[in-house]
């Protein structure tokens, strides 16, 4: 509807068809185009989609009675089409977008997507994060946080895994033919045998061997890893000669390249040390 | 009612199993309880020679299993001591002359007289240590804050804990000098990893030496500082509330508080 004050231009009409994808160009437009003026109504290919630019200075009167008069003329050409309403800056009123709708409709269009640059609309797109840096080969302790655990079946993901409570002394050897599970510390002298991972909700002192006797991809973790020796697979690593009485925190241990390194987890942001 | 038996143990020799059944043993017969201290280190007996009651052995621990005497026979009464009985070892057999369910039977039979009967075990896992603990209901673990005395200390915890014995912990010869240096493990290193409660600590003292060569417990003197520890591990065994000491802390107040505070922050910032 005209607001107060509005003064009604006529403007020379000109309909827009680019050479998309998918569209072929209507003889008659062609001409037209040489003539170019700024469209209210542009209908436009863009790759597989259908644009419906709006000019944003237009008053909605005219830019509903261009979108009318367009599909008239049209006929069945866009019937089918999901459009995106490409507002720019434009802010549109609801009763305005459900008015665009209907016409729109009423020649077999729907509205896949309205996109405006107002900043009431959707936020801009985060930009993309930084490129992790380049693989650096860690000793054992050594914080390595950019790379994902290695890929494995689902079938691994559901083996059984043996679960014990309490905490394991010195001289105390468990073996598991799949994951183990101990909810507790094993202290130094106590060996923990696994085929697949072992996890430890305490803290690791002793041995542990998983991945037995050659998954390489097996891991050991533990809230507090102080183990004596660490094995996966074929891999044996023994803990630095001096630990620091410093906690660490979770972290666990695989196989990478040909050593076995130490990870932290839960898993750092990129970026963060 | 049927008394009590507690076996005295730790895996490592030399950590202060035959001192603490000696000085435990006195101390809780001074307060009127009817003790027998029990040799079972076969072979190489030393708890007759800490009391000091090595020239009244005629009848040993064997010689009753094998049937060759009656208990009351073996059992040495301290003169100096009147609730305290010692039953000796026997020093030309080794740990073979006995088997557990003998040592079974025989802590049955001790049960009956004695309210408390402590067994000092020797040292290692073997036949010796299977004897020990195969009559005992509770087993005391005593251990030097020293790594591989803890090592051999979580080993026998695990032995125990499978045999369903209750244990609990002495640390025995804690160096509050050398703690402090942050040269010795202080009390909560060696408890974050035996994970046992904590029965009481012994500090280093020289009185201890002294009174086991003159083969008078320590206990019978108040002034040494591991006697005063002894007596309180004593009270607790009977089943009294007694603080613990803190042998770390020495220092003026600011030096205590300052470590009170960092510990805090410490877990705050965890």
């Amino acid at each position: 509807m005209p607001g107060k004050g509005y003064n009604e231009r006529l403007r020379p009409v000109t309909h827009l068809f680019s050479a998309g994808d998918g569209y072929g160009v209507m003889a008659h437009d062609k001409r037209r185009v040489l003539h170019t003026q700024q469209a209210t109504v542009v209908f436009k290919g863009v790759g597989q989609d259908v644009h419906l630019i709006l000019d944003p200075s237009a008053p909605f009167p005219e830019i509903d009675r261009e979108l009318r008069e367009h599909l008239e003329r049209s006929g069945e050409f866009f019937a089918g089409a999901a459009v995106t309403l490409l507002l720019g800056s434009r802010q549109l009123r609801d009763e305005h977008l459900e008015a665009l709708r209907q016409t729109l409709t009423a020649h077999g269009l729907t509205i896949a997507e309205v996109r405006s640059d107002s900043t009431e609309g959707a936020p801009p797109l985060p930009p993309l994060p930084p490129k992790p840096p380049a693989h650096v080969p860690a000793s054992p302790r050594q914080s390595v946080n950019q790379r994902r655990l290695p890929t494995r079946e689902r079938e691994v993901l559901r083996d059984n895994a043996l679960l014990l409570k309490g905490t394991l002394r010195s001289g105390q050897r468990i073996y598991a033919e799949h994951n183990l599970v101990v909810f507790g510390d094993v202290n130094p002298g106590a060996e923990l045998i696994a085929g697949g991972d072992i996890l430890v909700m305490g803290t690791l002192r002793g041995v542990a061997h998983a991945g037995v006797p050659d998954n390489i991809d097996a891991i050991i973790a533990a809230l507090s890893l102080k183990p004596t020796q660490l094995r996966i697979g074929h891999f044996i690593s023994r803990s630095p000669e001096f630990q620091d009485k410093h906690d660490s925190g979770p972290e666990l241990a695989k196989v990478d390249g040909q050593q076995i390194v130490i990870d932290s987890f839960p898993r750092r942001l990129l970026g963060a040390s | 009612m049927d008394g009590r038996t507690i076996v005295i143990t730790s895996g490592k020799g030399g950590v202060g199993k035959t001192t603490a059944t000696a000085n435990l043993g006195s101390v809780l017969a001074q307060s009127g309880g009817k003790v027998c201290v029990v040799d079972a280190d076969i072979g190489l007996r030393n708890l007759d020679v800490v009391l000091g009651l090595e020239n009244r052995i005629v009848y040993h621990l064997v010689d009753v299993v094998a049937g060759r005497c009656r208990l009351r026979q073996a059992l040495i009464k301290d003169k100096r001591n009147e609730n305290l009985y010692l039953l000796p070892a026997s020093q030309s057999d080794d740990k073979t002359a006995v088997v557990p369910e003998q040592m079974r039977q025989l802590c049955q039979e001790l049960k009956k007289e004695f309210d408390y009967s402590l067994i000092d075990c020797p040292a290692g896992i073997e036949q010796g240590f299977r004897n020990a603990i195969a009559g005992a209901d509770h087993a005391i673990i005593v251990t030097t804050p020293e790594v591989s005395a803890i090592r051999d200390a979580d080993r026998v915890i695990g032995l125990l804990q499978a045999q369903g014995i209750e244990t609990q912990l002495i640390i025995n010869r804690l160096n509050p000098e050398l703690v402090k240096r942050g040269d010795m493990l202080d009390q909560q290193d060696v408890i974050d990893i035996l994970a046992i409660e904590l029965l009481g600590i012994v500090p280093e003292d020289q009185g201890i030496v002294i009174s086991t060569n003159k083969g008078t417990p320590a206990t019978f003197t108040e002034e040494y500082e591991a006697a005063k520890a002894y007596r309180r591990i004593a009270r607790r065994i009977r089943g009294e509330i007694v603080p613990i000491p803190n042998f770390s802390e020495n220092g003026n107040v600011w030096s205590r508080l300052g470590k009170k505070l960092s510990t805090t922050f410490r877990r705050k910032g965890a």
